[in-house]
């Protein structure tokens, strides 16, 4: 599968929080989350951001689920997603689905950040139905 | 409107894999277009070649001889590009830069690619890290997940779906230059497995190796040339927001023609009203649903019903994609589409002539682009 290059500086707190199993984001000092990672803040044109942990508890965006390996190294069939973050709609996040069977995905389902070890100091956050 | 016309169109033979460099191709499909047009191919002064790379842009223009005297651009990017170019050949002419302004795509994907769908898109380190990772890749499995929530949310169904894929191979079976001839059935599509829920290899454009050109001058000189022009009567743009990364726009499940198509139909002084066929960036059967909605022929969400009851096949309300689009005829990056609307307007399509065909729209896309094209015969 790919593997994210996790030292990359822009979203590198992203990755080691996961490795800390914490899920965290980009927000402004004015508020704002930034997400994806960028410069400047597009509410208040800011450079104060940092990195801040939240929930980790989302709703279900939209969903695929994948039957054919289009890149080597992927083990289909998975459910790949969009997930909204509850603190902000603007955070959507790309994931993996875990633990739901296929009839009971639908839109708005109530899911909960997990943590997955791909290799070595690798950690994927994966989403699973809301306990 | 605009006082400029589309007086040629060429193009290569399609196939999976020609074997032949994209600059060839394009020689070949602006060669064709030239002839068609009855203009001399040295009278040519300008290229909007958004296809190529600068080297082989170059290239093209030292093969037709026309370097040191070209006003060579690009408006936006691939599909949206294409479809745009008729607006900077219009500013060329306009700006006296250029006379005879060739634009053309040209692809041998189906020769380079294989196995390597995205790239330009894995190149990008945001992606690279926070969607490859997750499976959120390539383009249909992207594109899968815009299908998926339209689905949910309006209730579009994969018959629906179906409906669009049938249609562009019905079309393209009376198309001689068109991939795939053979029509689709309902059960054949249904039946056919699931690559990324709910695409089938049926829902998914063309990979394959061709050119398509066509040539622009002013409607002046378009009223002396050997076919009826072509009138270019409105170009639209328009870019979402959210850029590249389709997963954070705001508006989710709409594309750029939104914007795009409304300016276009403002330029052309026209409404949907008025418009005969349409050919629509098919990259995947749900986005034609969507532009649908988008350009306003329905209300968003009810794309699905829109496109059932044969409504978008030949004899319908609304022909779509009358060549078979880049679902079946071939994917040149909405070049085939331009190609095609013209040999409509021109009453040239044989069995697949649109009955009275005045107006046709076009379109083109490309991530966060998008662009409308208007085109009308010449009164």
């Amino acid at each position: 599968m790919h593997l994210p290059d996790v030292d990359w500086e822009v979203t590198r707190p992203f990755w080691d929080g996961c490795r800390r199993r914490e899920l965290r984001v980009p927000r402004c000092r004015c508020g704002t989350y930034v997400w994806y990672p960028q410069p400047r803040c597009p509410t208040c044109r800011g450079r104060e951001i940092s990195w801040v942990r939240v929930s980790g508890k989302a709703t279900l965006f939209t969903w695929t689920k994948v039957y054919r390996a289009f890149l080597p190294g992927y083990r289909p069939p998975f459910v790949t997603a969009l997930v909204e973050l509850v603190e902000d709609p603007k955070l959507r996040l790309a994931t993996y689905l875990r633990g739901v069977e296929d009839r009971k995905l639908s839109l708005g389902l109530p899911l909960e950040v997990d943590f997955e070890e791909a290799e070595a100091g690798i950690v994927l956050p994966v989403f699973r139905p809301a306990e | 409107m605009t006082s400029i016309a589309i007086v040629g169109v060429g193009e290569t033979r399609y196939a999976k894999r020609l074997g032949r460099d994209i600059v060839e191709l394009a020689l070949e499909a602006a060669e064709e277009a030239a002839r068609d047009a009855g203009i001399d191919v040295r009278e040519i002064d300008g290229l909007v070649a958004p296809w190529a790379e600068y080297a082989a842009r170059h290239e093209l223009a030292r093969c037709l001889g026309i370097d040191g005297r070209f006003f060579a651009a690009s408006s936006l990017s691939s599909g949206a590009a294409t479809v745009s170019a008729p607006l900077v050949a219009e500013w060329a002419i306009g700006s006296k830069l250029a006379s005879v302004v060739l634009c053309v795509q040209a692809i041998a994907w189906g020769s380079e690619r294989a196995g390597d769908v995205g790239r330009p898109h894995a190149a990008m380190k945001m992606k690279a890290v926070l969607e490859l990772p997750f499976g959120w890749y390539p383009q249909i499995v992207q594109f899968a997940g815009m299908a998926r929530r339209h689905m949910e949310l309006y209730g579009t169904t994969e018959d629906q779906l179906a409906a669009v894929a049938l249609a562009a191979r019905k079309h393209a079976s009376l198309c001689e230059n068109a991939i795939l001839r053979t029509p689709l059935t309902l059960e054949e599509y249904r039946s056919a497995p699931l690559l990324a829920d709910p695409f089938r290899a049926m829902d998914c454009c063309l990979v394959n190796d061709g050119a398509a050109a066509f040539l622009v001058t002013s409607l002046e000189r378009a009223r002396d040339l050997r076919k009826r022009p072509v009138r270019v009567l409105g170009v639209g743009q328009g870019v979402v927001p959210g850029g590249e990364f389709s997963n954070l726009r705001p508006d989710y499940l709409s594309t750029g023609a939104v914007f795009s198509g409304p300016r276009a139909l403002a330029r052309a002084g026209i409404t949907l009203a008025d418009v005969d066929f349409v050919e629509l960036y098919d990259n995947f059967t749900s986005m034609v649903i969507e532009q649908l909605e988008d350009l306003g022929f329905c209300k968003k969400g009810e794309g699905g019903p829109f496109v059932e009851g044969g409504r978008i096949e030949l004899g319908g309300e609304l022909p779509v994609n009358t060549s078979g689009g880049q679902l079946a005829q071939a994917f040149v990056l909405s070049a085939n589409l331009v190609v095609e609307a013209v040999r409509q307007l021109r009453g040239e399509c044989g069995p697949r002539q649109v009955e009275g065909a005045e107006v046709g729209l076009v379109t083109g896309y490309t991530g966060a682009e998008h662009a409308t094209l208007v085109l009308a015969r010449d009164r």
